[in-house]
């Protein structure tokens, strides 16, 4: 918008003459526009520009490497967008998977692949296909180095469009076994210990062929088998695909996903022989067919914790657009939604926000599980806290959490400590997933918002890193886990970017792993559950380690092992505690999910390791 | 009161030698810094241009009065000297200038139409009964008085007012012209967009009413483009005019172009600090931007001229300070708030919130049971109360008002697609009509009647939009007096019974919903219409 006051430049129409004109009358009647008044304490431009950006803060202690290239590891999502067809589907992008797919002790990498689109033409008719291409599957060294196994596992994929990777050991056998979700079904891989994957979707009763997003597994009726629920995006296909326009005529949009009716969510509940039926129904998911409340919901993230703190597992599911959901368990895996009711569903301002990933976190060490939730740009990020049995109230503004600035379109997101100072911390990866956005850039930074305390309250800042820190730069974050790969009780982080290639836009930015190499460690304890009458690894188990701080007075941490989490992605399930200096340890309590609420009470350990604790049997 | 003569350096100076981009902002300059530039430029450059009587009177009469108080600290205090003397004379002299000056019509009428550009009604009131006292029955003054009307968005008692001035001599073509003003500033921008390149060939003083009137009716009428085009050519005409950078900031708002909007409204401020209505605009801006810190000064500024949005202010305020974790200050001002309109439903929003951020749910019960009553269409206060009942275990009644907010809400995402979906068919009638119906019947019924009497701009006889706002108007009656006038002529309409509709059903000729070019009728909207501009 020109400003110019040099007339010959700026005067290109016969009516702006005139306003000139009509300018110098006015002043010579006297009436021109008064001039500005000196204002006490008023902002100039510059200052407003300066202070644009949300206020960061170096942190003592946290610090990241990206080590990409040392890992071995050149992945790129793709996501079909040089075909320029601009639809939803390229938007979503995809997820990691973090686990320890050999039981070798050291975190393995699966990285969801997406796909592409093809034209045919049939009888006259042009129609346009859409493929997936192979995942990929990494083994790890335990220093931080991966090799590529997909070959050898047999875990290429690629049957449909591919987002999201997804862990769960459905049949107990102390092998994770794998998910793969995305446009047109789910492909469901047996890992056969001997270090090979087996396909078995139809066998096990995955019937699914909608688009499949996130997925959460956990044993909701407690039956000691691990039962799944998958999220389900929007009903957009190129048959339902609306023209959305661009900025200038001709050039084609994304389109949001308020334009398309959400689809209903799934919830698999295990036969206890290996195969799966349809629970939905007996569940209560919300089903639009069923209660015609046209509130299916655009799932894009779910995670499965026991908010009511009340020994069964409940569901909360971030929806894009649409009100979120909680449901909770009555304990035989049949819920009620009471996302509205309990405070999760929406924001202060009583709207639905645009929803992806989620956390379970205390993050504020008061003995009750808090909610989390990344949202679209202008929407601030949403921490619910919970105030009491899974009634909770939006606590971004208190937390700090609103005054982070509008650039972020937060997708994958985990909760961890960090520094390992005994609270977690919190890191998001951001991206847009419009072509042309007007209120914020494409690319965007990631975060890592600090739990610090003040005035006994817990507070997030957002960490400034130096600038040519990856967390400095922008990029199209999506997917995103956490785990330690190197194995030095520092969790790491891992993001699957996406492709972004469009008009003068083009980045094929690859996956990058982030080293945690922060300074000054504190102590820390990792802990391995091994499920004998619950599920394997113990998701829902709630851990509490109390350590003595060196003023008598004790601390408590509370973690659990969490059924999906982040976005289309998967952390490594076993949790880490930091621990600063100064603390002694005391105990670590483990409550298993079962109704008999059975705990456990370890008190002979140290810090700095591993611990693996094994679920007495009955009796035991 | 801001006595109108003080301005005249500042105007002055401001016209001879506007600011580039790369020197000081005047705003970055010291009041009496400012005024010593726009004197120099005065001597400098035209110490006797007979076509600025104004200008030059004024800065004369300042730089005496600067330089007085010298002349007297080298005079000996005693014993008055020459020079003395005449120093003295001159004040004598230039006091008796002001004086007469200030005893003429057209100073006095050029003072009001200062104080109307700054929308400083007031002010120009003020001026105008000045007028009126010394020279009764002044054609001017009665024209501005028309104006004002106009501008407040009393379009009825504006064009009585100008047939009074017609009366009195007013030239007729000026009449016209202030009501084809009138009616861009309505929203009837299609009757009279054709007359906007003449009036521009021919502005006389009124270009930044023509802007500003068809930018108002553009943006009323969502039509986002020409409101721009025309809001930039304004603000390089007059580049230190703050006004349409106002508009091109809610245009680019209104649009989600939010850094842009942030950038225009800041410029708007910095022309003119005193600009409330640019300064809370902003403020809302960096809410939405998530910058409570930057935001909460602008609304903080917004309140140091009172106006009818100062509450607007407040509540912004408290926004901020909550979103800082500033919860003390927070409560102090949302008291504040309070003690002006409990009722008001952002106030009681934010009121309730700073209990419920505390954990206290049966004082945000207490704020908000009567709100809501008192606005039973704001699904967002419902919302909270919901909340607040469930925070106490009402979970019954909180589940009864959950639900409520659900089905409205479902029907105004409904709109929201549609209005997405607009986006390719801009022109479509009927989709036009199911936006401004669901909003009309679930959301905010000042949104549903801009979208429907925004069909007329489409076309004329859209006979369910006739139904639906004949139906409106019977409904609620008992708001306004007009709304019978209307429902009646919507019916009317709706039955195809154009003729049986005279002019003087209270609707002036032209404005005749749907017989005519489209647009809104005067009185249309419910008390407290469509934000206008500062």
């Amino acid at each position: 918008m020109g400003r110019s006051l040099d007339a010959s430049s700026a005067r290109s129409t016969s009516s702006a003459i005139t306003i000139i004109w009509a300018l110098v009358a006015c002043a010579a009647a006297g009436c021109g526009s008064s001039a500005p008044t000196p204002g006490g304490g008023m902002i100039l431009p510059g200052e407003i520009e300066t202070q644009n950006k949300s206020k960061a803060f170096a942190s003592e202690h946290i610090r990241f490497e990206e080590i990409t290239d040392f890992a071995g590891i050149d992945f790129v999502y793709k996501n079909g967008s040089e075909h320029d067809y601009s639809v939803i589907l390229e938007s979503l992008g995809g997820g990691v998977a973090v686990f320890d797919f050999d039981a070798d002790g050291n975190l393995d990498l699966y990285f969801a692949q997406g796909g592409g689109f093809s034209e045919t033409t049939s009888a006259g008719v042009k129609e346009i296909g859409i493929h997936g291409l192979p995942s990929l599957m990494l083994r790890g060294d335990g220093a931080g180095r991966f090799v590529d196994v997909t070959d050898l596992t047999r875990t290429k994929a690629g049957n449909f469009y591919s987002h999201g990777c997804h862990v769960g050991d459905y049949d107990a056998d102390g092998f994770p076994d794998l998910l793969v979700t995305g446009y047109g079904g789910l492909q469901f891989f047996r890992n056969q210990g001997d270090g090979t994957f087996q396909e078995v979707t139809q066998e096990v009763g995955f019937t699914d062929t909608s688009w499949s997003t996130g997925v959460a597994w956990a044993d909701f009726d407690e039956d000691g088998h691990l039962d799944c629920f998958v999220q389900h995006y929007v009903n957009w296909s190129f048959e339902n695909d609306p023209h959305c326009g661009g900025p200038q005529e001709g050039l084609r949009e994304i389109c949001p996903p308020k334009l398309f009716k959400g689809l209903p969510d799934i919830l698999y509940m295990s036969n206890g022989d290996g195969t799966f039926r349809d629970a939905s129904l007996y569940a209560g998911l919300r089903n639009n067919t069923v209660d015609k409340r046209n509130d299916d919901g655009n799932g894009l993230g779910v995670i499965v914790g026991d908010v009511e703190m009340d020994g069964d597992l409940d569901i909360y599911v971030a929806n894009d657009t649409t009100p979120n959901f909680l449901y909770v368990n009555d304990g035989t895996g049949a819920f009620e939604e009471v996302g509205r009711q309990n405070g999760v569903a929406l924001d202060l301002e009583g709207e639905s926000n645009g929803s992806m990933g989620v956390d379970i976190v205390d993050f504020d060490n008061d003995g009750d599980f808090d909610l989390w939730a990344a949202n679209y740009e202008f929407e601030s990020f949403a921490l619910y806290r919970n105030q009491d049995n899974g009634y909770f109230r939006h606590y971004s503004n208190q937390a700090g959490i609103s005054r982070l600035g509008d650039l972020f379109v937060g997708f994958g997101t985990a909760f961890f400590d960090a520094d390992l100072d005994g609270d977690e911390d919190v890191v998001v990866a951001n991206g847009h997933v419009v072509k042309y956005p007007t209120g914020t850039p494409l690319l965007q930074i990631p975060l890592l918002l600090e739990n610090v305390e003040v005035q006994g309250q817990a507070y997030f800042n957002k960490v400034k890193f130096p600038d040519e820190s990856y967390f400095s730069q922008v990029h199209m974050g999506r997917g995103l886990a956490i785990g330690d790969l190197d194995n030095d009780g520092r969790q790491d982080v891992i993001i699957s970017n996406s492709s972004v290639d469009f008009a003068e836009n083009a980045s094929e930015e690859r996956a990058v792993i982030l080293r945690n190499t922060s300074i000054d460690p504190n102590h820390w304890l990792q802990v391995r559950l091994v499920g004998t009458a619950t599920t394997r690894n113990g998701i829902g188990s709630i851990l509490k380690l109390t350590t003595i701080r060196s003023d008598g007075t004790s601390r408590e941490q509370l973690r659990i092992i969490k059924g999906g989490g982040t976005y289309l992605s998967q952390n490594d399930l076993r949790p880490t505690f930091g621990i600063p200096h100064g603390d002694t340890l005391q105990s670590l309590q483990i409550t298993w999910p079962s109704k008999s609420e059975k705990t456990q009470v370890v008190t002979e350990f140290d810090w700095d390791q591993t611990l693996t604790i094994v679920e007495p049997r009955e009796g035991g | 009161m801001q006595f109108c003569p003080d301005e005249g350096p500042e105007m002055s100076s401001e016209t001879n030698n506007p600011p580039s981009d790369d020197e000081p902002s005047e705003v970055e300059m010291s009041e009496s810094t400012a005024e010593d530039s726009a004197l120099d430029d005065l001597e400098e450059v035209q110490p006797e241009d007979a076509t600025r009587p104004k200008s030059i009177f004024s800065s004369s009469a300042s730089q005496e009065e600067q330089r007085l108080p010298a002349d007297s600290e080298s005079s000996e205090p005693s014993e008055p000297s020459e020079s003395s003397m005449l120093t003295k004379g001159i004040v004598v002299l230039v006091i008796l200038g002001l004086l007469a000056f200030w005893l003429r019509a057209d100073w006095q009428n050029g003072c009001a139409s200062e104080a109307i550009k700054k929308r400083d009604f007031e002010n120009a009131e003020w001026w105008i009964g000045w007028s009126e006292f010394v020279h009764p029955g002044n054609l001017e003054a009665e024209f501005l008085k028309a104006r004002i009307l106009r501008l407040q968005g009393d379009f009825q008692a504006s064009m009585d007012q100008l047939e009074v001035a017609k009366d009195a001599g007013l030239d007729p073509k000026r009449a016209e012209r202030e009501r084809t003003l009138a009616l861009a500033y309505l929203g009837q921008v299609n009757q009279v967009q054709d007359q906007l390149g003449d009036l521009l060939q021919n502005p006389g003083d009124d270009a930044h009413e023509i802007c500003e009137a068809f930018v108002m009716g553009y943006i009323t009428t969502r039509t986002f483009r020409q409101a721009e085009t025309i809001a930039d050519a304004w603000a390089k005409d007059f580049p230190e005019d703050a006004q349409p950078h106002y508009y091109v900031g809610v245009i680019h708002r209104e649009n989600g172009r939010w850094e842009a909007a942030q950038a225009e409204l800041e410029r708007a401020v910095a022309l003119d600090p005193e600009h409330s209505a640019a300064a809370r605009e902003l403020g809302e801006v960096l809410v939405i931007r998530k910058i409570p810190a930057e935001a909460l000064k602008y609304f903080q500024m917004s309140q140091k001229q009172e106006d009818s949005q100062m509450l607007a202010g407040l509540v912004g305020e408290v926004q901020c300070l909550r979103a800082l974790g500033r919860s003390d200050e927070a409560r102090e001002r949302i008291q504040a708030a309070m003690g002006i309109d409990p009722l008001d439903s952002a106030v009681a929003f934010e009121a309730a919130q700073v209990e419920m951020d505390e954990n206290q749910y049966d004082a945000a019960i207490v704020v908000l049971e009567p709100a809501v009553e008192a606005n039973p269409r704001d699904h967002n206060l419902r919302n909270a109360y919901a909340e607040a009942l469930g925070g106490v275990g009402r979970t019954d009644e909180a589940k009864e008002q959950f639900d409520h907010v659900d089905a409205f809400k479902n029907k105004l995402r409904e709109a929201k697609v549609l209005v997405e979906e607009l986006t390719s068919n801009p022109d479509d009638p009927d989709k036009r009509y199911r936006i401004g119906k669901l909003h009309l019947d679930y959301g905010d019924p000042k949104e549903g009647l801009i979208w429907l009497y925004g069909i007329f701009n489409y076309t004329r006889g859209h006979l369910p939009t006739h139904k639906a706002l004949a139906d409106y108007y019977e409904a609620n009656k008992d708001q306004s007096p007009r709304f019978a006038e209307l429902a009646r002529a919507h019916k009317l309409m709706s039955e195809g019974r154009f003729m049986e509709l005279m002019p003087q059903e209270g609707m002036p000729q032209g404005m005749m919903p749907g017989g005519m070019p489209g647009g809104m009728p005067q009185g249309a909207i419910p008390q407290g219409g469509i934000p206008a501009g500062q």
